[in-house]
């Protein structure tokens, strides 16, 4: 039975830690098809692996048909727009039901079966960490680089979202691939979240503690200062960064912690 | 008509897109079709959806974040936003050229926007800059020191031009071969068809600047929230001053404890904090005010930014500027020099800020010089520089030859 979930792993490297991070997707999750995605001014070569890999060039990007969003496209930094290889895969293959983000550099001290498990029963087109509405998150953020077709959306409007671990429905991924065909353009921690919150779809956070987080994944999963532009103190941030090698490696992933967390960024 | 293409790549606030939503009007006015580009599209999208002028998001300038905080030229401001780098000068070349390929503009009205210029140099597009006097520095070899308060370290000046230079050239021959027409010095990014300086001579942001058209600043007025005052008697002072402003918390303390009465149009400011902020003798506003209006019922101004700076000494009203980087210290000096208000050191505390009140609320200087001020510039208006810019770019789109239209300096 083909799967209904799909794992975008997205890396730009071919790494041991990218290596040893899908085979332990892999293995935890074998029944979900899982595809490493990336992109790069030309395209990041990869050794075989025994997984699909699927990478792109800044010039394939420019071919999605979003005409605001790629006019002045940078061929060579797509800043806030790594979301282009998702909509990009999303265009081609859109008969997942789920479509799961992760990059190269998050970490999980949990199972992710457990995790992915639990998660499943989210109803949510758009789970996410540090998901904040602009009323309420007064910090600077991306807020200026966002454009919708129409008139300008009010600051009521807005929200943003951190995406190095998330899940985008099929219904939500049409949304931001016809959003994005008419108009709509910015860094994808606010696109995402903003125009999928016009278009009435279901914004939850992973687990965290704000407003967005449900009452059953309250202060799990990943701790984060939304308030901040880093998102520091947390597990989950932009900004600092953690060691790889901080993290004990065993044969097949990390060891596993009593209250499994998500990390980013591990380098 | 024509298509024109108006780009702002660097620096913040509203003056740039304020300066442009005035010309475009009569651009438009003229049949011309606009588009514009920047790099804070929602901002640009809410002054120019109004007007049905189409907003694009521009090649985003990679700040360099290990190069140093001070700006010792434009050169080194550059160097620190990416041009560093000759791959990534080429990069934005090609984003810029990929976007007129698109649009197709026979001008580019530039507003601190230098890569567009050189995508336009590239491929043909008649060029306009148009900026305050920060933007447009002078043309000189090497491009001059930003800090006219200290002596200017003048081989460094020319090493970090030539360093600037290098990368540009580099990626111009990369972009269209070894016999690309290149820069011999920065200076020439300025060489362009029309240059709108946007200021007043005793503005200047570069003292000494020489022969110069200066157009004078360009800025909406008319536009705003009606001014709400107090109800307390005395002299008023209007205050405009970013809510982020590391000097907010000491200033709105000082003018408190003042009893002045002071309407503050306090620049992102959360609604909830406004209580906090807010006394019996301080009026907030969270909405810009109407600013003829303003004007003509304080006493003194205490502001930011030039164009508010500009606005407030048009009325012969005297400033006390509280700058909040660089490009401000500069125009804070320019009005200090001058008399015509003071200015806040950073870290000032409450006593000082009480102090530089009392010069331009009670001081006879500061508000002679600023009613001399008023007095030589009457006559003049933001619209009728926009008007001037706004002919002299459709002259430029129909091949006329070029007419200058500027205004005398104060002696």
């Amino acid at each position: 039975m083909p799967s209904r979930d799909v794992i975008l792993y997205r890396g730009h490297s071919d790494t041991p830690a990218l290596r040893r991070e899908v085979a332990r997707l892999r293995a935890e999750l074998p029944d979900t098809d899982l595809v490493v995605i990336g992109y790069g001014v030309s395209k990041p070569v990869f050794a075989p692996a025994p997984w699909p890999v699927i990478m792109l060039t800044t010039a394939d990007l420019a071919e999605l048909p979003y005409p605001v969003r790629l006019a002045f496209l940078d061929h060579d930094w797509v800043n806030g727009s790594c979301d282009l290889p998702v909509l990009w895969f999303y265009r081609r293959n859109p008969h997942y039901e789920h479509y799961w983000l992760i990059e190269y550099d998050v970490r999980y001290t949990g199972s992710w079966r457990a995790l992915f498990d639990e998660l499943s029963g989210s109803q949510a087109d758009l789970l996410a960490t540090s998901i904040r509405d602009r009323l309420h998150a007064p910090t600077p953020h991306w807020w200026p680089s966002l454009l919708s077709p129409g008139a300008p959306l009010p600051d009521a409007a807005l929200t943003k979202a951190f995406l190095p671990f998330s899940r985008v429905t099929r219904r939500g991924l049409q949304v931001l691939d016809a959003g994005c065909a008419a108009g709509w353009s910015g860094h994808s921690e606010v696109l995402w979240p903003t125009a999928l919150r016009a278009a009435a779809c279901m914004l939850e956070e992973v687990g965290g503690d704000g407003p967005y987080t449900p009452p059953a994944r309250r202060g799990r999963h990943y701790t984060a200062s939304a308030d901040h532009w880093s998102l520091a103190p947390g597990t989950f941030v932009y900004r600092p960064g953690f060691r790889d090698a901080d993290f004990a490696v065993r044969d097949h992933g990390l060891v596993l912690t009593p209250e499994p967390m998500l990390w980013h960024p591990v380098k | 008509m024509a298509n024109i293409l108006m780009a702002w790549e660097l620096g913040g606030g509203r003056g740039h897109l304020e300066r442009l939503r005035v010309i475009a009007g009569f651009l438009q006015a003229r049949g011309h079709s606009l588009s514009m580009v920047c790099n804070e599209p929602r901002p640009a999208h809410q002054v120019f959806h109004p007007l049905g002028i189409p907003v694009y998001p521009a090649p985003e300038l990679r700040r360099d974040w290990g190069a140093p905080a001070a700006t010792d030229s434009y050169a080194q401001l550059l160097l620190g936003c990416g041009y560093a780098k000759a791959p990534a000068v080429g990069a934005m070349l090609r984003a810029w050229r990929r976007g007129f390929e698109r649009l197709q503009p026979a001008l580019v009205l530039a507003d601190f926007a230098p890569t567009a210029m050189l995508a336009a140099r590239l491929d043909g597009v008649r060029v306009a800059v148009i900026g305050q006097g920060y933007t447009l520095p002078p043309p000189t070899r090497p491009l001059p020191f930003t800090r006219a308060w200290e002596a200017p370290p003048v081989e460094r000046l020319a090493l970090l031009d030539t360093a600037a230079t290098a990368s540009i050239n580099a990626a111009l021959v990369d972009a269209a071969g070894p016999g690309v027409h290149r820069l011999a010095g920065l200076a020439d990014l300025f060489d362009v068809d029309a240059s709108f300086l946007c200021t007043f001579r005793e503005l200047d942001h570069y003292v000494g600047r020489g022969e110069a058209d200066y157009y004078g600043p360009v800025f909406g007025d008319s536009r705003g929230v009606a001014p709400e005052w107090p109800d307390q008697p005395g002299a008023r002072l209007f205050a405009y001053l970013n809510a982020a402003h590391p000097l907010f918390r000491t200033v709105v303390s000082a003018l408190r404890q003042s009893g002045i009465p002071v309407l503050l149009y306090a620049r992102g400011l959360a609604a909830a904090a406004v209580p906090e902020v807010a006394g019996s003798t301080l009026r907030v506003s969270l909405e810009p005010v109407h600013m003829q209006q303003v004007l003509a019922d304080c006493d003194a101004v205490l502001c930011q930014g030039i164009g508010t700076v500009a606005a407030a000494l048009l009325a012969g009203r005297p400033v006390l500027v509280a700058p909040e980087h660089l490009e401000q210290d500069m125009v804070t000096y320019r009005v200090h020099q001058q008399a015509l208000g003071v200015g806040l050191v950073p870290g000032a505390t409450e006593e000082m800020v009480q102090a530089a009140l009392r010069v331009v609320l009670d001081a006879t200087l500061c508000r002679d010089r600023a009613v001399a001020f008023a007095r030589y510039y009457h006559g003049f208006s933001p619209a009728m520089a926009a008007e001037a810019i706004a002919e002299i770019c459709h002259d430029l789109c129909n091949d006329v030859a070029l007419r200058t239209t500027a205004v005398e300096s104060a002696p």
